[in-house]
């Protein structure tokens, strides 16, 4: 007579012993797979491109886009999917093909009817041309960019990198394609400054003074801010004064009226001196302050991380609400004004926009409640004339009012 | 799902981010220092598992003799199997005592993955999520960004030293785990064998997909590991030179040495009770079969301090006093080969 034997409850068989190999490994490979996508949050721009007006926007497949307003469609792409990241106009010794990558910078005006495009992770900058036919590298910078790109009125074109400092660059020094360029050769780099203390996310400005004339003023998540002097004349950057905030500072530096304002992630917005870098006035919110502000008749508007839009008068800080709007959830979105100016246009990350009355602060009608649109808001919603569009991490476009949400593009 | 990740975060995510981040301020700022300093609170905290790990491992130590006895007596499987099992069962033996510390461990690294990659915000998007995770706490809140370097890592991207690292260290930690085969072309002793393989071969694969932070930690992980089986197992007992050979590393004299002074107990328990071995030897001497094999369920270490040796000796003359002696008489009773 033979019987099984009882086997205690954690006996696995030999051949089974092996399989949570596999197991831990899947499941590790699972929860550990690569989030760590960085979609970019360049926000959407209008431009004109002789008598039409063209959407410049940044696509979910790591492209710029130049999209009919009227009709959504594609009217060019950067790079070209179809022609195997190849572009009219590159130079081949220096940049056979355009690689894919994300956008955080918005597309800036050049002089000659071309458009400066900062990719992310490779760090390079293109001058497009705004009908699309041809491109040119104007600078390759071995670091990430996140920060917006600065337009002088000398036309020196500053690109502030995550890690390599600023580079001043003249855009319009052409490019020699007789001449391959040599390695590290950077033809239209007038100087480089690295000397930060920290990673720069924050978006730099730029600001006439009459004690340094004109100034770069760069935020650090360091929590410094820098002002250099960048006058054309210098040949380089050099220090005229630093603010140190008592966070990071990851937001972008707007500059009005002899004052710049800037939000930290120790829960303070900042007016500050340009002349002399004094603290004017800080109001603390209850959350980071990681947003561009808008500064408008004396007010300034700002969204916290906290879902809040607060209105302060640019003078003195003071609220100029009775209380600050309470958005939903965080707002790293630009507050924007509608053409007519009577109310502000705020995205917050859920993609919920939201209109509020300037002079009071209350809310006037919110985007559709039911429709939750797919992915996170970060940039900033673009207003074109009685229309609102928003875009999300994935690139798409929608268009929204007080009681629709339509996808714009891609379209459907 | 959502509510599986809710719990997740709350329970885990958070107060880990959290901790790390306070930790990170206390120490200089360094988010390196705070993994490690974490990591040891970790590990001082299961504590109690890591030496279950180690009674394991040794109690697998001890087993050997009789499992190869049992190998030899009985030829067919099913039997074998079952004097194994009953084994098992005499002894206290539970593989999962192995597998369970590890299996704790895989929501720690998977939360840990979570708050390295946000808290050291690699992308701008990941940094962004941070801010609703800190607790109310400006010590915390004011905190962020935190320094990514730690000694010339960048603990937000993979490190291709950390990553031989953590195999090297996983690498010893295997041997050390891996016990005596019963027998040289089992399937058993092949499995042991391909394990002090694959498990270095993975993790060092899987340091070189993950931030050198969460390397970092599993790196500390294994040396704590190893740290406290030195001190477990005493370091009389552990033979260096078969790091490199495919022999364990524990020599059998710690089995012996265990055995006869009682059960999975540690050195200083063991030298606490003294007096109460002898009871013990005795009552097991009682039960002993006269015609037992010694030499095999105790093997002689060659390099055991002279007094240790004395007692061994005296202890064979009075008899063994292994846990599983009165097994092992019922089965050579039950003698079917």
């Amino acid at each position: 007579m033979s019987s099984e034997p009882q086997r205690p409850w954690f006996h696995v068989k030999r051949r089974g012993r092996l399989l949570w190999l596999p197991v831990i490994a899947g499941t590790l490979a699972l929860a550990c797979q690569s989030f760590d996508t960085a979609d970019g949050w360049a926000s959407p721009q209008v431009f004109e491109d002789g008598d039409r007006a063209l959407i410049i926007h940044a696509t979910g497949e790591d492209s710029i886009v130049a999209i009919d307003p009227g009709t959504g469609e594609s009217v060019w792409e950067f790079p070209d999917p179809d022609s195997d990241g190849r572009f009219p106009g590159l130079l081949p010794d220096i940049d056979e093909k355009v690689d894919a990558d994300s956008f955080y910078a918005e597309p800036l005006l050049l002089a000659g009817e071309e458009l400066a495009v900062a990719t992310h992770k490779r760090g390079r900058v293109y001058a497009l041309r705004l009908d699309g036919t041809s491109a040119r590298l104007l600078m390759e910078t071995g670091s990430e960019i996140v920060s917006e790109l600065n337009l002088d009125a000398a036309g020196v074109l500053y690109v502030t990198t995550a890690t390599a400092g600023v580079f001043a660059i003249d855009p319009a020094r052409p490019l020699d394609p007789e001449k391959p360029l040599s390695a590290g050769e950077q033809p239209g780099l007038l100087w480089q400054y690295s000397a930060f203390d920290g990673t720069i996310w924050g978006s730099p400005a730029l600001a006439h003074t009459e004690t340094h004339g004109q100034i770069l003023l760069v935020p650090t998540l360091g929590g410094t801010l820098y002002a250099l002097r960048t006058g054309p004349a210098s040949g380089t950057a050099r220090l005229a004064w630093t603010f140190e905030a008592d966070a990071g500072i990851g937001g972008d530096v707007v500059v009005a009226d002899g004052r710049l304002f800037i939000g930290s992630f120790d829960r303070n917005l900042y007016a500050i001196d340009v002349e002399s870098g004094a603290e004017l006035w800080r109001h603390r919110s209850s959350d980071w302050f990681w947003t561009e502000v808008l500064v408008t008749d004396g007010t300034v508007y700002a969204g916290d991380l906290d879902g809040r839009v607060w209105a302060l008068a640019a003078a003195t800080g003071a609220p100029r609400w009775d209380a600050p709007y309470e958005g939903g959830d965080d707002i790293r979105a630009k507050p924007v004004p509608t053409a007519d100016g009577a109310m502000l246009i705020v995205v917050d990350r859920d993609g919920f926009t939201h209109a509020i009355d300037r002079e009071s602060g209350s809310g006037v009608w919110v985007s559709p409640a039911d429709v939750k649109l797919p992915d996170l808001f970060y940039a900033n919603p673009l207003v074109l004339g009685s229309e609102i569009f928003v875009a999300n991490e994935a690139g798409e476009l929608f268009r929204v009012s007080e009681d629709a949400v339509k996808r714009f593009y891609p379209p459907d | 799902m959502e509510t599986f990740e809710l719990i997740f975060d709350t329970i885990l995510i958070d107060p880990i981010m959290n901790a790390l981040i306070i930790l990170a301020s206390a120490l200089f700022g360094s988010y390196g220092l705070a993994i490690i300093a974490f990591t040891l609170i970790a590990r001082f905290v299961t504590y109690p598992l890591v030496l279950r790990q180690l009674r394991t491992t040794r109690a697998m130590q001890e087993m050997q003799p009789r499992l190869q006895e049992i190998q030899k007596k009985y030829k067919d499987p099913r039997r074998r199997q079952q004097e194994m099992m009953k084994l098992y069962r005499e002894v206290g033996f539970n593989p999962l005592g192995c597998a369970l510390p590890l299996l704790v461990q895989l929501p720690i690294w998977i939360a840990l993955y979570q708050v390295i990659r946000q808290s050291l915000g690699t992308t701008p998007e990941s940094l962004f999520g941070l801010s609703g995770r800190l607790y109310d706490w400006s010590y915390i809140t004011e905190a962020p960004p935190l320094d990514r370097n730690f000694l010339t890592l960048d603990l937000a991207n993979p490190s291709f030293i950390l990553a031989i690292l953590v195999a090297v260290g996983t690498f010893v930690q295997q041997k050390l785990s891996t016990t005596r085969s019963v027998a040289k072309d089992d399937r058993q002793a092949s499995m042991n064998r391909t394990m002090i393989w694959i498990l270095p071969i993975m993790f060092g694969f899987f340091s070189l997909q993950v931030p050198s932070g969460l390397s970092l930690y599993w790196f500390v992980t294994t040396l704590f590991t190893i740290v406290a089986a030195y001190i477990y197992n005493g370091p009389e007992n552990f033979r260096w030179r078969q790091l490199f050979t495919m022999e364990p590393m524990l020599a059998p004299s710690s089995a012996a040495r265990a055995a006869g002074s009682g059960g999975n107990r540690s050195p200083s328990e063991r030298a606490s009770n003294d007096d109460d071995d002898k009871d013990t030897d005795t009552k097991a001497g009682e039960r002993q079969t006269p015609g037992e094999p010694q030499a095999q369920r105790e093997p002689q270490a060659p390099d055991s301090p002279p007094r240790r040796r004395r007692r061994r000796r005296r202890r064979r003359r009075r008899g063994g006093n292994q846990p599983w002696e009165q097994g092992e008489n019922r089965a050579a009773g039950d003698g079917n080969s």
